[in-house]
């Protein structure tokens, strides 16, 4: 503050003292002119030129007010003016020039901004493309866990495959069971069937079968018997069906022995000719020997004269 | 206001009569008087350089306002002529001392974004 007041008082005091009669220039011709000097040998010129040839012209005017009358108050008038104008030139030019700073500073700004965008794009496109990556490997695995489905899928429809195939094959033994079974009833309705642990007895009277003292079958027996040409038609055992002949006491024993024979013979044949294969099948004639009721009546001779079919094993009888 | 008027009147009618019209020292009163208060807006009282030349620039608007009360106009305008110089120097020196300060905050927050992020 003091520093101030005593420039004030300085300038002020300069200001109105009046010249003397010397020729010397004044001290503010000399600062006007050191002033406007400095302006012009630096950036001014460029940057504040009105301003410049304004204390240019100024100065001219002192320096005329000091040839014609020096140290008048016009020459120190005209000093101060001019040294305020350049001061004040040399004011716009720094200002100017800071402008600039400005704008350069500004453009980096922008540029450094725009520079750091760019890199975290670049680092985000980084990231992207990672993620892009694992993606694709994600898709990857679903696809392999997709094939692993699919497989799996196939094994299971193989799995249900087989157990149809299972329901099949089972739903064919129980038809056949079914068919082999009604067989056998079809058999009960003319002829005697019993069961004797795996063996199955089958007895046909003798007078269904065949006309008296006659080996030849009957037709209306044949169509009888062919349900069970077809059980036993897959019938396959090392163990074979037996079929055997039986008579009554009536008449000689040579002759009863031959024609149960060939009454058992008979239906044997009759037998493989539906499809029995001969190897399971045994004829045997047993004569009058083993009777199965009194020969004293007609109706036990009648029961007496019969063919017996022994099945060994009566559970194959339902394979096809 | 019609003191302000008559102010003016009453400045204005002495130097018509007198007939200087080169100098009109109350033009030049109110020229210097807006460079004054323009220097003030820009804040040239908290910028040394410029506060300096602001108090000057009023001091002699002081002065010449009692040279014209004493009839002095020609000296009177002189004043006011130096007056809006120092007041006009006062302007240009806030404003540069302002561009400097933006600029180096503007530099500040280049280096700033430079070194960051």
């Amino acid at each position: 503050m003091n520093i101030l007041k005593s420039s004030i008082t300085f300038f002020g005091v300069s200001a109105l003292v009046i010249g003397c009669a010397s020729t010397q220039p004044s001290g503010q011709l000399v600062q006007a002119r050191q002033v406007v000097r400095s302006a012009e040998m630096g950036q001014t010129s460029q940057n504040a030129p009105k301003d410049l040839y304004e204390a240019q012209q100024l100065l001219a005017k002192a320096e005329a007010a000091h040839k014609d009358d020096a140290r008048s108050s016009t020459e120190l008038h005209y000093s101060y003016l001019a040294h305020r104008k350049a001061l004040t030139a040399m004011a716009h030019s720094r200002a100017e020039e800071s402008k600039g700073m400005q704008k350069d500073n500004k453009e980096a700004y922008t540029a450094t901004l725009e520079s750091k965008a760019a890199q975290l794009k670049q680092q985000n496109n980084t990231k992207n493309l990672e993620l892009v990556r694992s993606e694709g490997q994600l898709e990857q695995s679903k696809l392999t866990a997709d094939l692993q489905g699919r497989e799996l899928a196939a094994a299971n429809k193989a799995a249900i495959d087989k157990q149809q195939e299972l329901d099949a094959e089972k739903a064919a033994r129980v038809q056949a069971e079914e068919k082999a079974r009604l067989a056998l009833q079809s058999l009960q309705a003319m002829a005697a069937v019993k069961t004797d642990n795996d063996r199955l007895l089958i007895t046909f009277a003798g007078g269904v079968l065949f006309e008296t003292n006659k080996t030849v079958l009957l037709s209306s027996a044949k169509e009888r018997m062919r349900p069970l040409a077809e059980a036993l038609r897959n019938y396959r055992s090392s163990d074979p069906i037996i079929i055997e002949g039986h008579t009554d006491d009536r008449g000689p024993d040579m002759h009863n022995q031959q024609l149960s024979q060939a009454r058992a013979e008979s239906v044997r044949a009759f037998l493989i000719e539906g499809g029995v294969p001969p190897e399971v099948l045994v004829a045997v004639g047993k004569g009058e020997g083993q009777p199965v009721a009194a020969n004293s009546n007609a109706e036990g001779r009648a029961n007496n004269r019969r063919v017996e079919i022994i099945v060994p094993d009566r559970h194959k009888l339902s394979m096809q | 206001m019609t003191k302000l008027i008559t102010k003016i009147v009453g400045l204005a009618l002495p130097l018509c009569l007198l007939g200087c019209a080169s100098s009109k020292p109350v033009e030049k009163e109110a020229d210097s008087k807006a460079a004054v208060r323009a220097a003030e807006e820009l804040g040239a009282e908290d910028v040394p350089q410029s506060a300096l030349y602001l108090e000057l620039a009023k001091q002699q608007i002081a002065t010449a306002e009692k040279l014209m009360k004493d009839g002095e106009q020609e000296q009177a305008a002189r004043f006011l002529e130096r007056a809006k110089a120092d007041a006009e120097l006062a302007i240009a020196l806030a404003k540069a001392e302002d561009e400097r300060t933006i600029a180096e905050d503007t530099a500040k927050r280049v280096e700033q974004i430079q070194k960051g992020i």
